[in-house]
């Protein structure tokens, strides 16, 4: 109980930090800042935790609590990761069904539906992601994929066949 | 802790290597041929053991009810935020826009334009290729040519992500059609 109660209060704890953070600053990478913020809450609390008294009935003791705890934790903040970068993305199928959820009955022809997508709605804030993550350089508008970028999308090309599933998009 | 709390500690992980396992040993036999539900028999695989090891553990342990309830409840938590983080990694390469410009790009060693990327994988493509795979998934339906929303999994994904999009980034889904703004972003 004494570590469940520890490794819940340590996420509340770290993604209250983190919705407070975000109401008075946005960090231009989300999702490396999401990272270094959680995974940097677990040695933080291991090492304040002998400290505070009020956390002695539910602090982990000797290491299997202790790893008890990062497994959980871990666990749970890439989850979280994972989800605000869904966030971040407008994914466009959760656009669309939400864009036909609010026809109601009415219904949306495929017309309807294709004017509120445009292009550089979908392909721009991608784009700009991945020239600000070091993945993709632009050059006098031309866009070329980085060393980096190379190694970061082989990555993916191999377990999309070693898992055969089908082209991304 | 007694001896049996090592195998609760790794059970989660373990779960993870064995959905992993199932899942690639599916693919690899071409058992099941379509990707979800491999994925799904994957999860249940990985269920199994993470329980298995979590009420083996806590056996050994002879651990009291609550205790077994509070180990059994995270290693749950932690088991399923696992396999999400899985889901999705795969579900990365099935339906990702920035992996399929990223392919583009490799595809392309003297580059693209941004005219030239749209060209390629245009707004028409990608919501024709969407609806598709929404009707046939049955999460909306099709009906003499117009298309209504239905309560489904992906309306129910829509719907808590539009909440948590209110909460944490101060936005809503529909903003992307109802303000021009957002539209149209620089790079």
């Amino acid at each position: 109980m004494r570590v469940a109660v520890f490794s819940a209060g340590l996420f509340v704890a770290t993604f209250a930090l983190h919705w407070l953070l975000w109401r008075v600053w946005l960090p231009r990478r989300q999702t490396q800042a999401l990272l270094r913020i959680f995974l940097a809450a677990l040695p933080i609390a291991f090492i304040l935790a002998p400290f505070l008294p009020f956390l002695e009935p539910w602090r982990p003791q000797g290491v299997w609590e202790h790893l008890h705890v990062a497994i959980f934790h871990v666990a749970l903040s890439l989850a979280y990761v994972v989800v605000n970068s869904t966030l971040q993305d407008d994914s466009p199928s959760c656009i669309l069904v939400t864009f036909l959820a609010e026809s109601a009955t009415q219904g949306r022809s495929r017309d309807e539906i294709i004017a509120i997508f445009d292009d550089r709605f979908l392909i721009l804030p991608r784009l700009a992601a991945m020239v600000a993550g070091g993945l993709v350089a632009e050059t006098t508008g031309v866009y070329r994929l980085t060393d980096k970028g190379v190694r970061w999308i082989a990555f993916f090309v191999q377990c999309r066949q070693l898992f055969r599933v089908s082209k991304g998009g | 802790m007694g001896e049996g709390y090592a195998w609760i500690v790794i059970a989660p992980v373990a779960g993870l290597a064995a959905d992993v396992a199932v899942h690639l040993l599916l693919a690899r036999l071409q058992i099941l041929s379509r990707l979800y539900p491999r994925m799904l028999a994957g999860a249940a695989a990985g269920l199994v053991i993470a329980a298995g090891l979590t009420l083996l553990g806590g056996m050994m342990m002879a651990a009291e009810t609550a205790d077994l309830v509070a180990f059994g409840l995270m290693n749950a938590i932690a088991y399923a935020a696992l396999a999400f983080g899985y889901v999705n990694f795969i579900q990365l390469n099935v339906s990702a826009l920035r992996v399929r410009m990223a392919i583009e790009l490799l595809e392309a060693p003297a580059g693209l334009t941004l005219e030239d990327l749209c060209r390629l994988y245009g707004a028409r493509q990608i919501v024709e290729q969407r609806l598709a795979r929404l009707v046939r998934g049955r999460q909306i339906e099709e009906r003499d040519g117009r298309y209504y929303s239905r309560v489904s999994g992906v309306y129910l994904i829509a719907f808590a992500l539009d909440l948590a999009k209110r909460a944490i980034l101060g936005r809503r889904m529909r903003d992307v059609y109802c303000t021009r703004s957002l539209r149209k972003p620089d790079v």
